[in-house]
């Protein structure tokens, strides 16, 4: 068996389809450390820009009830990884605009600068590589590994060595993923380097482990390539037949199904853009009725008078109406996820998919960082408001109407005293946590193509070969 | 030497479609085609109910308008039925270009339900188009990798060459044999998406659209022989039919996805733009200036006491204020509705600064597609069903001309009926609430004095008289149409297509050429 791995491993990287197909792929992983380390100069320019535009939010607070009424932001943090797999990072939701106020939702917007003029294109991250690149190669290795032998005759050759056919299999199985696991390792090397000395990436022990578990799941995913073109190569009579079968295949799974996605989950969830206005509307139907009602808060003075009776009263009722609203904004949030997650669901059809949405939540990226991201947000307003509450009670001279600006302490509160917005990442439980079903259906699909590949060549009538060169 | 290209013909077509790659890739494609543009067909439909929800509430809002301030005569344009095969920036959906006086925004937006989603933004959207360059194209290469070096291993060039044809007509047929070979397999899909299409009962194919798609398919013919042009000149400039197909699948490889990944990214990360918070700066300033300007007016015309405009506010329009209030109100509104408009240009100006490298970046792609023959085909497509960008700014231009017409109309109505129609719907000869307001003191306009409670009881009983006076509806008759002209003509469509066909052409005929050339000297052995 090892005479067979190393033979074979000798003819591939003599192999002009080798040589060439490693080129390829180091001239992807090469265009994606240029590329990522641009990129990261000018996150490194926009930051600077996106930090002082939160910080003057807190610099124009002076009272305690200015910071009540104060629009914030708070925005994402790039997991560093992203050029290894983008995750969404540049087109999910990196800022949210929020106010301790009492009757006022949260507004979400793109990060950092998105283009919505461009057509939409997928990062050139290293699993887009792997996902295309790297897979079609494991194709042009192995549809001829059995049928090209079969073809040359030299198949009974390989047949006559005392070991049985699964170790022959597995043999050039073997030395099929050494390549194209060269291929991986030299290719990110490469992006590793340009990324290191260009976009100044700090290599650490971190991102070293992030890096074996990333060369796990490429060798899982590449390992089903594999098997299945071994499969079909013993399947199929002739090796062009065979090429054209593992080829479109790999456009379908690779291409074709996920572009469906789209198109699938749009016709399967609807997310009435009514539903975002209906949440705003309910609060201001709730506020302009009160006004209308003549329960609206009065002039200051007046107030005091009576012991903000009236106040406290509406106070109360927009405390009820801001939950409706936030309850009926979270409608929205959820049936915009719960239509992505059929997009992902057919997706997660394709292996290729399988193997993006594990190596991303493994990585702490992706939808679940969208949905963190979020979370933490709606619970720095808490945070925001038990700070403020707290900084009104001190205030013997406050109404202590919470979160109405205009009866809240006039107390001098400095903004750097208030509590800043740090997101904080997945934890690699909960991003394991996630990968979980993508993974195990990456590993099932593995284990099919393998069974697939032992069964293709069990069955493969060697004799119906030597006929047909005889005739 | 009698002309031995039809039996050379024979000989390829029946040597292509009897084989099991043509088969499969026959299926493959007719079953992808199908399904893309049955899903296709189906968004179509729901933009289109998108497209007609927003059209009713804009004339229903338009019946509702009370004052020209308040009117907002959008353009909106229908989804477009050839786009289900070519989905492109318009995403098939319908496109709504903003008019009013105070802003509009050249990259027309889109309508639909699925629009500025950052989930759904993730997605990569498939089409008939897409479908084509990839699973054909390979096809094309399947079929044409082998067809000169692949015979002389099996040793049958020989055979071909012991008769009467010249080695021109022999690659002549191959090349014409492989046309066919992948072209049937174009069309047998493309008459499939079709009846899918004409299956819709909102689809409706005007003439032009049906040019549009007879165009397509030939635009797809010349790309599918393009490439199968090149696989063939690969395959004489090789000696093994292992060779050959290697460079060909890497060529697909890069040419197709590689080439189409990599070049929105290069765009992206190339073309320098500036940063978003300067437009807003720049946005703020201009609104700074108009509220100045508006101060500089007021100083020079000074503003009469609170009484002679105090009337009855409802839904934000005045009534029941005193004549000579009006008369004030009117001409600040001449002054502002100037100003407003010169407010309007200048932001979208600043804005087209700040935005523009950002279109830049697509358009780049657009421009540097033509590089790779996969690409190139694509974008024509999206040349050819108007599904570009810059078809989008193109339904912004016309837009831009359509509120010029607008404003025209907007002047000569306000000239001829009187400024106080931009904010009331008050005729001319309204009594006002308070019919002397020379002798009103300030203290009998707080809110719980009697004076002031006793005028508005009044002019709320009025107004139950009044509201339905025909004269306060607001005449719409003269407002211009949209007319046609939004999108680009076919010929204009041709003449932006030009420089891409024109490489796809030259790319054909070149690797025509060149395999021709190459062949009369390949050696045999």
């Amino acid at each position: 068996m090892g005479v067979i791995y190393l033979q074979q491993l000798r003819e591939y990287f003599a192999s002009c389809r080798v040589q060439i197909g490693l080129c390829v792929v180091l001239l992807f992983f090469l265009l994606n450390g240029v590329l990522a380390s641009l990129r990261m100069e000018q996150m490194r320019e926009d930051d600077v820009l996106l930090r002082a535009d939160i910080e003057q939010r807190y610099d124009r607070v002076q009272t305690v009830a200015s910071g009540v009424g104060a629009w914030l932001r708070v925005a994402n943090e790039p997991t560093g990884t992203e050029f290894m797999s983008e995750g969404g990072f540049n087109w999910f939701w990196g800022s949210v605009w929020m106010t301790a106020e009492t009757g006022a939702l949260m507004n979400y917007y793109y990060g950092r600068d998105v283009n919505l003029w461009m057509d939409r294109f997928e990062s050139l991250d290293w699993t887009l590589i792997v996902r295309l690149v790297l897979s079609f190669l494991c194709i042009v290795l192995a549809y001829d590994g059995i049928a090209g032998e079969a073809e040359r005759g030299t198949l009974r050759l390989v047949l006559a060595y005392p070991i049985s056919r699964i170790q022959v299999l597995l043999a050039k199985f073997a030395a099929q993923l050494t390549v194209l696991g060269t291929a991986f390792v030299l290719g990110s090397l490469i992006s590793l380097l340009i990324l290191s000395l260009v976009g100044d990436l700090a290599l650490t022990v971190e991102l070293l482990g992030k890096y074996l578990l990333y060369g796990a799941a490429v060798a899982i995913y590449l390992s089903l390539f594999l098997l299945l073109a071994l499969g079909v190569s013993a399947l199929t009579r002739s090796s062009v037949s065979a090429l054209v079968l593992l080829t479109l295949t790999w456009a379908v799974i690779n291409i074709i199904l996920p572009q469906s996605a789209y198109l699938a989950a749009v016709r399967s969830v609807g997310v009435p853009e009514e539903l975002r206005s209906e949440a705003w509307s309910y609060m201001n139907q709730v506020r302009q009725s009160l006004y209308d009602e003549g329960k609206g808060p009065r002039n200051s003075e007046t107030a005091r008078a009576d012991g903000y009776t009236v106040e406290r009263r509406y106070a109360r009722l927009m405390e009820d109406a801001e939950k409706e609203g936030y309850r009926l904004g979270q409608v929205w949030l959820d049936r915009k996820v719960e239509r992505y997650e059929v997009a992902r669901s057919v997706n997660l059809l394709s292996p290729a998919y399988a193997f993006q949405y594990s190596v991303e939540a493994l990585l702490g990226t992706g939808l679940p960082k969208r949905q963190h991201f979020l979370d933490q947000a709606f619970e720095y307003r808490e945070n925001l408001r038990s700070f403020l509450r707290e900084r009104d009670a001190g205030d013997g001279d406050s109404p202590h109407l919470l979160f109405h600006s205009e009866f809240m302490s006039q107390e001098p509160l400095d903004g750097d005293q208030m509590p800043r917005f740090v997101e904080k990442p997945l934890s690699p439980a909960e991003g394991f946590a996630f990968s979980v079903v993508p993974f195990v259906i990456l590993l099932v699909e593995t284990l099919a193509a393998f069974l697939f590949a032992l069964w293709a060549v069990n069955r493969l009538d060697v004799t119906g070969y030597a006929m047909a060169e005889d005739s | 030497m009698a002309n031995q290209i039809p039996i050379l013909l024979r000989k390829e077509l029946l040597a292509h479609l009897r084989t099991l790659r043509l088969v499969v890739a026959l299926v493959f494609t007719v079953v992808l085609c199908l399904l893309t543009t049955i899903m296709g067909s189906l968004d179509f439909s729901l933009n289109m109910r998108a497209y007609e929800k927003a059209v009713n509430e804009l004339h229903r809002g338009m019946d509702e308008v009370r004052v020209f301030e308040d009117l907002q005569p959008d353009m909106y344009v229908p989804p477009q039925p050839v786009q289900i095969l070519c989905r492109g920036m318009t995403q098939g959906a319908g496109q709504r270009f903003r008019v009013n006086v105070r802003e509009y925004y050249l990259g027309a937006d889109q309508v639909g339900a699925s629009s500025a989603d950052d989930l759904m933004n993730t997605l990569v959207q498939v089409d008939f188009v897409s479908v084509v360059s990839l699973v054909l194209s390979f096809l094309a290469i399947a079929l044409g990798f082998d067809a000169i070096c692949g015979e002389r291993e099996q040793g049958t060039l020989r055979l071909l060459l012991s008769h009467s044809a010249s080695r021109g007509q022999i690659v002549a047929a191959k090349l014409l044999g492989g046309f066919l070979s992948v072209w049937s397999p174009l069309a047998v899909a493309f008459v499939a998406s079709l009846l899918v299409m004409q299956a819709n009962p909102d689809v409706h194919l005007k003439g032009d659209d049906w040019l549009r798609l007879v165009l397509l398919f030939l635009l797809t013919c010349l790309f599918l022989a393009e490439m199968f042009a090149l696989s063939v000149l690969v395959s004489v400039y090789t000696r093994h039919a292992s060779t050959s197909l290697i460079v060909c699948l890497f060529g697909w490889l890069i040419l197709g996805s590689g080439y189409s990944s990599a070049l929105p990214a290069v765009a992206r990360h190339t073309i320098d733009w500036p940063p978003w918070q300067e437009f807003v700066e720049g946005r703020n300033a201009e609104w700074q200036r108009f509220y100045e300007a508006m101060d500089e007016w007021e100083e020079g015309h000074p503003r009469l006491s609170p009484a002679y405009y105090r009337g009855l506010r409802q839904d934000g329009i005045l009534r029941y204020a005193h004549p000579q209030g009006y008369e004030w109100l009117d001409a600040r509104a001449a002054f502002e509705f100037d100003k407003t408009l010169e407010m309007a240009d200048r932001i979208e100006k600043i804005r087209w600064k700040n935005q523009s490298p950002l279109a830049e970046q697509q358009f780049a792609v657009d421009e540097w597609s033509v590089l790779s023959p996969v690409t190139s085909y694509r974008v024509l497509g999206k040349w050819l069903v108007r599904s570009t960008l810059d078809d989008r700014f193109q339904i912004a231009r016309y837009g831009l001309r359509y509120r010029q017409s607008y404003i025209d109309f907007l002047r000569t109505r306000l000239a001829e009926e009187g400024w106080r129609r931009w904010y009331t719907d008050d005729p001319p000869d309204t009594p006002p609430m308070i019919e002397d307001p020379a002798s009103v003191t300030p203290e009998m306009l707080a809110e719980d004095a009697p004076f002031l409670q006793e005028r508005l009881a009044w002019t709320e009983d009025r107004w139950q008289e009044d509201r339905d006076d025909p004269r306060r509806r607001l005449d719409l008759a003269g407002l211009p149409e949209v007319g046609p002209g939004w999108q680009r003509t076919l010929s204009e469509s041709l003449q932006r297509m030009m420089s891409g066909l024109t490489i796809m052409i030259l790319t054909l005929g070149l690797a025509v050429l060149l395999a021709v050339r190459r062949f009369q000297t390949y050696q045999l052995s």
